[in-house]
């Protein structure tokens, strides 16, 4: 078996007091999808933070690609390839489209921005019509396809996507999961955040469930369905449990 | 009418390009930079001191002071304290830029000597050319500033449209942890910004010395009035900023066209037009409710989620009280008692003149416990403390004086007058960001020190009025001891009034409002009691200090030397009692051992010392005193329970323990309300 894209190594992250993340292991292999998931408050979007070099980890550390980038700024993470849209519409709401695109493209050479800028545009039409227009002002929809457009512009090696279809009405999110799809099949590593358990398990290979702070389960997403179950409404059983002692 | 215009563009111009300065750093780090007028007086000096002490030529003094110092200026402040303000609370940040405000003129001159400068040359050879337009002569150096405006607004906008630099400062704008996501580290940025914002302070500095005069007091006046521009755009937008900066010199320019020349009030209402700006700017955001603390933060939600929340707080907590229970009653009062005995003995150890100080040492300690109150308790920055001192000294005086009241009675009336302007300022400002509250109480000491403290009444033709002292203290000795008593007074009160439902209330409010209101407590009441009390606290200082200076004296009430106050008690420790009395005895004495014992130089120093303390508090909270004390605690409770005392690296502000963990970065404190999933 070759190397994994991502390695995360006993990971512990704090934000101030509280700990998020409790010694969180797992692997990613290069051009597959896989599925993170949990209940509310497991550590999804910090795992995904910690790992794009967001937040800082308080132990352990991050692999990518065999280099070690914890413990390197969000941007230098950026530049090896790895690309995080996060949580609530991964743009800048304050530009115009046009201009998130630019930003998205800002690290390639000047002769290819245009290029990589046009192929955005490509893979969601919609943008080119409102090249001017302030993201923020966009639909729920049209932001997400930007945030992917802005991903998919210079293709990277790792997507982590978190919660892209939140709030988003079920048939905009379909188009969503099959942009995602379509780049996992061109060949780019995908992590899923999901809170849609049964589309982000169809398309993954792998599964992760996280269960406050810990890495509860980890496998082949097909056998996930059963533990994903025992996961969710075990943690409930069990609150229900301490609340009653 | 022409003339007027074509002399108002020239300080629109500075006001403009000022403006321009403080809202690009606002906008990207969320810090408004206090020490504007300090960094662009620095520049100034700088300038002069290369053209004129050194005698280089124009182009290249030019070149060095605006293009090398005024950016590296900003780099170096960059990273010895802008960069770890990002984080902080917008109290914190105030303070810290008010500590680079005393600091930096003092600094300053150290560097190029204490001479006073009757004329500054701008960046036009001497003797400055004059044309004729339109039948108006306009100098040379008046083309310049017209030249620097037009270049800041066209290079300005052409760079943040149409480049990749500027799209960049404007994502980073929009949010710093995206600018990250997509490559762009945001540090790099920000260096950027704070070099292109002190470029900004330099070329405004240079500018502004022909025609104000290169003294440190009035280039803070003149960015003050600045501030009223930023205020205007909301703190955000650039071209309004501008916008409004030149026509705030127009119509000041005009202002004084149509007022009678003759008139004693023209002078002091030309004085204080800008501050009316600054008052009618924000009234005007208050009316319309743009006023909420949200506007003070930095990018969007995700820049939120990843930021600790509650970071450097500068609002202590109650678990030194907690701790104290422990040790008993004895360790609890220990501190304060050996203090106040060892104040009470120092008027009898040393000698004439000094005596008289300590007196007046101990009235700014009862004017410190105001911003004990209202700082430490109330968690507000209230920058007219000195303004109700002033009240307080000035009624005081009028009334003991001029109609003839006992003294004590006098002053207490001072304190009762200024009460009520505490109480309006307060519910006038109850909503308010710590922003603009600091902004609010600035403006009204502004124009409080123009419009009411140069009447001829308080004046009396420059030398105050007398203020005489009880029969019963007429001497030094007496007087220091009756100040220290009223002290202890109003220090035990404030004592009760923290061991009380009040006070916890209040504890409440500052850790968080939101949460106090949730628990059924009226965040508007306990604001209000604690600004009033400020108000009276403040006023009655002052009557004491006036009578230990023997005149109120309009000109000790300055509105900017409050700022020091604040950054001498913060330097200190703004939360405790005892840091009140300290910082008095240190205001006053640093300055005096210096003038009297110590080569001249040294008199620079408390200004450098208070304004670094100051900075500090982005380190260090609770002030000094805090922190010796915590040290002091711990090492009495290890003894007590027969351990080594803690290792010194596991000390912290109080209530580290309780309250925080300490921050991955190392920075200060830290408390998560919510842990983002």
């Amino acid at each position: 078996m070759t190397e994994p894209l991502l390695s995360v190594e006993s990971l512990d992250v704090r934000y101030g007091t509280s700990q998020a993340l409790f010694d969180v292991s797992l692997q990613v292999n290069t051009g597959s999808v896989t599925a993170v998931l949990g209940a509310n408050g497991a550590g999804k979007s910090t795992l995904a933070r910690t790992v794009s070099g967001l937040v800082p980890a308080a132990a352990g550390r991050v692999l990518f690609d065999g280099q070690r980038v914890s413990g390197r700024p969000a941007q230098k993470i950026r530049k090896l390839g790895l690309t995080y849209i996060p949580e609530g519409r991964g743009i800048f709401p304050g530009l115009s489209v046009i201009d998130n695109l630019r930003m998205a493209v800002g690290q390639e050479k000047r002769s290819e921005r245009a290029g990589a800028i046009d192929r955005a545009i490509t893979l969601f039409p919609v943008l080119g019509q409102r090249r001017q227009q302030r993201a923020g002002s966009l639909s729920g929809g049209e932001q997400q396809m930007l945030a992917l457009a802005r991903a998919l512009a210079v293709p990277p090696r790792l997507i982590i996507a978190d919660e892209m279809s939140l709030g988003l009405a079920p048939i905009v999110a379909e188009s969503v999961f099959q942009s995602l799809s379509e780049a996992a099949r061109g060949g780019i590593t995908v992590v899923l955040i999901e809170q849609f358990v049964h589309r982000a398990l169809a398309l993954a290979d792998s599964c992760v469930i996280l269960t406050r702070g810990r890495v509860g389960w980890s496998g082949p997403a097909a056998e996930a369905g059963q533990e994903v179950l025992d996961r969710y409404l075990g943690e409930a059983e069990q609150a229900t449990n301490s609340t009653a002692v | 009418m022409l003339q007027y215009v074509i002399a108002g563009l020239v300080l629109g111009g500075i006001y403009a390009i000022a403006s321009a300065g403080l809202v690009i750093t606002y906008v990207s780090s969320g810090i408004l930079n206090f020490s504007f007028g300090a960094l662009a007086y620095f520049v100034a000096r700088f300038y002069y001191y290369l053209h004129t002490q050194e005698n280089w030529g124009i182009i290249y003094s030019a070149l060095l002071a605006i293009l090398v110092a005024g950016p590296a200026l900003g780099v170096l402040l960059y990273f010895a304290l802008f960069r770890h303000l990002r984080l902080s609370s917008p109290l914190v940040k105030v303070v810290a830029t008010l500590g680079l405000l005393v600091a930096v003129p003092a600094i300053s001159t150290l560097i190029f000597g204490t001479q006073a400068i009757e004329s500054a040359p701008g960046l036009a050879p001497q003797p400055v050319r004059v044309f004729s337009f339109l039948g108006v002569a306009v100098t040379l150096d008046q083309v310049i500033v017209y030249i620097c405006v037009v270049a800041t607004v066209v290079v300005g906008s052409a760079v943040l449209r149409y480049t990749d630099v500027g799209l960049k400062v404007r994502a980073m704008v929009d949010s710093p942890a995206m600018t990250a996501l997509s490559g762009t580290s945001p540090n790099a940025v920000s260096i950027g910004v704070w070099a292109v914002s002190t470029f900004f302070a330099g070329l405004a500095g240079v500018l502004a010395a022909p025609i104000i005069g290169l003294d440190p007091n009035n280039f803070t006046l003149l960015i003050a009035a600045a501030f009223a521009a930023v205020i205007a755009a909301k703190f955000r937008s650039l071209p309004i900023a501008v916008g409004v900066g030149l026509a705030m010199g127009v119509v000041t320019s005009l202002i004084q066209e149509y007022l009678p020349p003759s008139s004693n009030w023209t002078a002091e209402i030309i004085d204080a037009v800008p501050f009316m700006f600054i008052a009618v700017f924000l009234v005007y955001n208050l009316v319309r409710r743009d006023t909420d603390s949200g506007a003070e933060r930095v990018g969007g939600a995700l820049d939120r989620a990843i930021t600790p929340q509650g970071a450097n707080q500068m609002a202590g907590s109650t678990a030194s009280a907690l701790e104290g229970g422990s040790l008993g009653l004895m360790a609890k009062f220990a501190g304060p008692v050996v203090l106040i005995v060892v104040a009470a003995l120092l008027p009898i150890i040393v000698q004439g003149f000094w005596v008289g100080l300590m007196a007046q040492a101990f009235a700014y300690g009862i004017i410190f416990l105001s911003f004990t109150l209202v700082t430490g308790e109330g968690g507000m920055i209230w920058l007219c403390q000195i303004t109700f001192a002033g009240v307080g000294a000035l009624t005081a005086s009028q009334l003991a004086t001029n109609h003839g009241w006992p003294v004590l009675a006098a002053i207490a009336a001072g304190g009762l007058v200024a009460l009520p302007m505490g109480l309006l300022i307060g519910f006038l400002t109850i909503r308010l960001g710590d922003l603009y509250v600091a902004l609010v109480t600035l403006t009204f000491g502004l124009l409080m020190e123009n419009l009411v403290f140069t009447m001829g009444i308080f004046q009396n033709l420059g030398l105050g009025v007398n203020m005489g002292r009880p029969d019963f203290a007429v001497s030094d000795h007496a007087f220091a001891y009756l100040c220290l008593v009223a002290f202890v007074i109003v220090a035990l009160f404030i004592f009760n009034l923290r061991r009380s439902t009040t006070g916890l209330a209040l504890n409440a409010v500052r850790w968080s409002p939101p949460g106090a209101r949730t628990l059924g407590i009226s965040v508007v009441q306990m604001k209000i009691i604690v600004a009033g009390l400020g108000a009276l606290v403040a006023g009655i200082g002052g009557g004491f200090l006036a009578a230990a200076q023997t005149t109120a004296q309009p000109g000790n009430f300055a509105t900017f030397l409050g700022v020091v106050w604040l950054a001498a008690l913060v330097t200190i420790g703004v939360r405790s009692n005892a840091a009140a009395l300290v910082a008095g005895i240190t205001f006053t004495m640093l300055p005096a051992i210096a003038l009297a014992y110590l080569p001249s130089w040294t008199g620079q120093l408390p200004a450098i010392l208070f304004g670094l303390g100051a900075i500090g508090v982005a380190k260090f909270p609770d002030g000094t005193l805090e922190q010796s004390g915590e040290i002091f605690r711990r090492r009495l409770l290890s003894l007590a329970n027969g351990r080594a005392p803690a290792p010194a690296g596991d000390l912290r502000a109080p209530g580290a323990r309780l309250l925080a963990a300490p921050a991955t970065n190392g920075d200060a404190t830290q408390v998560v309300e919510e842990v983002p999933s």
